[in-house]
């Protein structure tokens, strides 16, 4: 059986400690892996032998919340190169992008729609509830 | 009226009396003299051919002259009474007058130079007084003759009342025709000055309408054009624009385009273009030309082409869109930095309560201090916020100071973090340095440079080191600061002014807004900045320029 993952990438520390925090309070209990931008995000999940023999199935992650706005490497350039391994490699076909955003724009809202992006959460503005219908969609926690 | 004439002379021969002979002739050679002279006479001839170009009127009065002088002579001849003689004498010389007048008009006319309304003003002289002088000598001649015996028959006093009240009758219908003509002529004088004002009034306009104006043919040469135009041509060749389509002098795709909108003008009746032109002059402006069609008195096709400049008000019009979409930018940013810190600290807040009712206090302390950094790093944003719209409206006044001490104030301020990150400052700028400068927004500049210096220093070399140094250059001062520090990646050289940019992760404390401050004070003080960055670290120069 497959043990479920999720992965933050988000340049704030402390927005990723909420995050987890409240996806475990929904009882959630599988590996939050952390990524503080889109590059370093990029370079764990493409180490795919390596993560597979330290997380066995938890890898890759099921879900993924994405930022916009980060150092480094943003949220679309991340996406633009992820999609492109998404595309090519089937091992990542399964793996669903969430962004997760301080970011209402309409004009980011749609351009994260041209990728691959199955959700798009507010910061600040979604509730307990919310992510907890995310979390079951995905059976990352059972209702 | 010759009729009446000789009906008149017929019947007064008829008379024996000798005086009353002679005083009869007289009277008759008189009304044929009011005869010859008046309407349809003598003037009318005159006048008409002083008005139109027909040689007949000049020959038949000409021809009447004769007549009246043989008429005039032959009753002065008869004539026994002085006065009446020296009245009928200023009567003949009232037509010569006239004779020589009208031998002038043929010699003008023969010369082509006669102004109708100028000979007419200048030589109009008063022949009413020779007019009435006739009438008078014939009412006294009646009444002479009207004592006579032979003439008191009340047939012929009757008839001749007839014939004086026919000749009076005739007298005023020559007078209300010259009044008349001369009412027309007046009316026609005013018309013309009127039409004259208007053309000048038109030109007026036309030349200081701050519009390029012109007209064209049908071959699309220009055939008028205002000052205004010939002004976009060089001097030497103003002179030659009209009559040409100067189409040569323009680029290909201009002039097709210039064609295009005098054919569709010729066809529609008007067009309307908005059109960047590089011109002779060698300016290029943006125009709004509208060319209008139309006929002039041959029925000829043209168009008048009217161009308003709009370059500046293009200009304007980019700068403010561009100032719009800044300033959009600028506020989306903003209120996503302001934002993001709230939402975390409320995120953040949610658990340290939890936290505490669950006695988990240092999961809550690490917590709190996190908030505590998320306020600071609200509090540098919008201290920043106001430092970038302050730099706008700073009125700093130029003052000597000392770059060194400036300098080393600033390395104080940050001394904190400097011996934290065991950062060796070199401050070799010449102690005795004094420079002119702003100095509100030379210390911000040497602030922002110090702070990033710090902020992005590398871990991963053996001694961070910042070193700031100036020098003294022909026109200007020269200051650099110099890191071993992270260096900006090269793809994101283009961004380093640009507001909101950080480059590094690990490093979330600044607002982004630190160089884009920089640059508006660099811009404000008229200096220049430029740097070199890569891996092994980062150096701003700038050059203050010594003279403002």
């Amino acid at each position: 059986m497959n043990t479920p993952s999720i992965m933050i990438i988000d340049d704030s520390k402390a927005d990723r400690y909420v995050l987890s925090r409240d996806v475990k309070s929904l009882g959630y209990t599988g590996t939050v892996f952390e990524a503080e931008n889109g590059k370093d995000a990029l370079e764990f999940l493409t180490a795919y032998e390596e993560n597979i023999a330290k997380y066995h199935d938890s890898f890759p992650p099921i879900l993924i919340f994405l930022d916009i706005n980060m150092p480094v490497m943003d949220g679309f350039e991340f996406l633009d190169k992820f999609s492109h391994l998404k595309l090519n490699d089937p091992r990542y076909q399964s793996v669903i992008i969430m962004m997760f955003t301080t970011s209402n724009l309409k004009s980011d809202i749609n351009k994260a729609n041209e990728y691959f992006v199955q959700e798009y959460f507010t910061k600040g503005e979604y509730t307990l509830n919310d992510l907890e219908t995310i979390l079951v969609r995905y059976s990352l926690i059972i209702d | 009226m010759s009729l009446i004439t000789i009906i008149i002379c017929a019947y007064l021969s008829y008379e024996s009396n000798s005086t009353n002979r002679r005083v009869n002739k007289e009277i008759s050679i008189l009304v044929q003299v009011l005869s010859e002279s008046g309407y349809g006479g003598f003037i009318h001839n005159y006048k008409s051919y002083l008005l139109l170009d027909d040689h007949n009127y000049y020959t038949k009065a000409n021809n009447q002259l004769e007549d009246l002088f043989i008429l005039l002579n032959e009753v002065i001849d008869l004539e026994k009474d002085e006065k009446k003689k020296r009245d009928l004498n200023q009567i003949r010389n009232t037509f010569k007058h006239y004779q020589k007048n009208l031998e002038h008009i043929k010699k003008l006319k023969n010369n082509g130079t006669i102004n109708i309304e100028k000979y007419y003003e200048e030589n109009t002289f008063h022949d009413i007084k020779a007019t009435e002088s006739i009438e008078a000598i014939i009412k006294d001649l009646l009444e002479l003759v009207q004592h006579n015996e032979n003439l008191s028959s009340i047939y012929s006093y009757a008839f001749l009342l007839t014939s004086l009240s026919l000749l009076a009758l005739l007298i005023l219908l020559t007078r209300s025709w010259l009044q008349r003509e001369q009412l027309i002529k007046r009316e026609v004088l005013d018309k013309t000055a009127e039409l004259e004002n208007s053309n000048k009034f038109l030109e007026l306009v036309i030349e200081n309408n701050p519009d390029y104006i012109f007209v064209k043919d049908e071959s699309f040469r220009i055939t008028m054009a205002n000052s205004n135009f010939l002004l976009m041509y060089p001097e030497q060749q103003r002179n030659n624009i009209i009559g040409t389509t100067t189409l040569e002098q323009y680029r290909e795709e201009e002039a097709e385009h210039f064609l295009e909108m005098d054919k569709k003008a010729f066809a529609e009746g008007k067009s309307e273009t908005v059109e960047k032109i590089l011109f002779p002059d060698g300016i290029t402006r943006t125009l709004q030309t509208k060319k209008i069609r139309f006929t002039n008195k041959e029925n000829k096709l043209y168009i008048l082409g009217i161009a308003k400049d709009i370059t500046e008000r293009e200009r304007f019009t980019s700068q403010l869109t561009q100032v719009n979409d800044e300033l959009e930018q600028f506020a989306y940013r903003v209120s996503h930095d302001i934002k993001s810190p709230l939402v975390t600290i409320k995120g953040l807040i949610k658990y340290i309560i939890q936290d505490i009712e669950e006695d988990k206090y240092e999961e809550a302390l690490i917590n709190l201090n996190i908030i505590q950094q998320q306020c600071e790093q609200l509090n540098t944003l919008t201290s920043d916020i106001l430092d970038l719209s302050k730099a706008d409206h700073i009125h700093d006044e130029y003052k000597s100071i000392n770059l060194y001490e400036l300098c080393e104030e600033k390395i104080a301020k940050y001394s904190f973090d400097i011996d934290a990150k065991s950062i060796i400052v070199k401050n070799i700028i010449p102690k005795n340095m004094l420079i002119n400068v702003q100095i509100t927004r030379l210390a911000q500049i040497i602030d922002n440079l110090i702070s990033n210096a710090i902020k992005y220093i590398d871990i991963n070399k053996e001694q961070p080191l910042i070193t700031i140094n100036a020098e003294s250059l022909d026109s200007d001062y020269k200051l650099t600061i110099s890191d071993n520090g992270l260096g900006i990646p090269e793809h994101k050289h283009k961004e380093v002014f640009s507001m909101f940019k950080r480059f590094h992760a690990n490093n979330v404390s600044g607002s982004g807004l630190g160089l884009a401050i920089v640059k508006k004070h660099i811009e404000k003080i008229n200096a220049t900045i430029e740097f070199l960055s890569s891996n092994k670290g980062t150096t701003f120069t700038i050059f203050l320029r010594k003279k403002c």
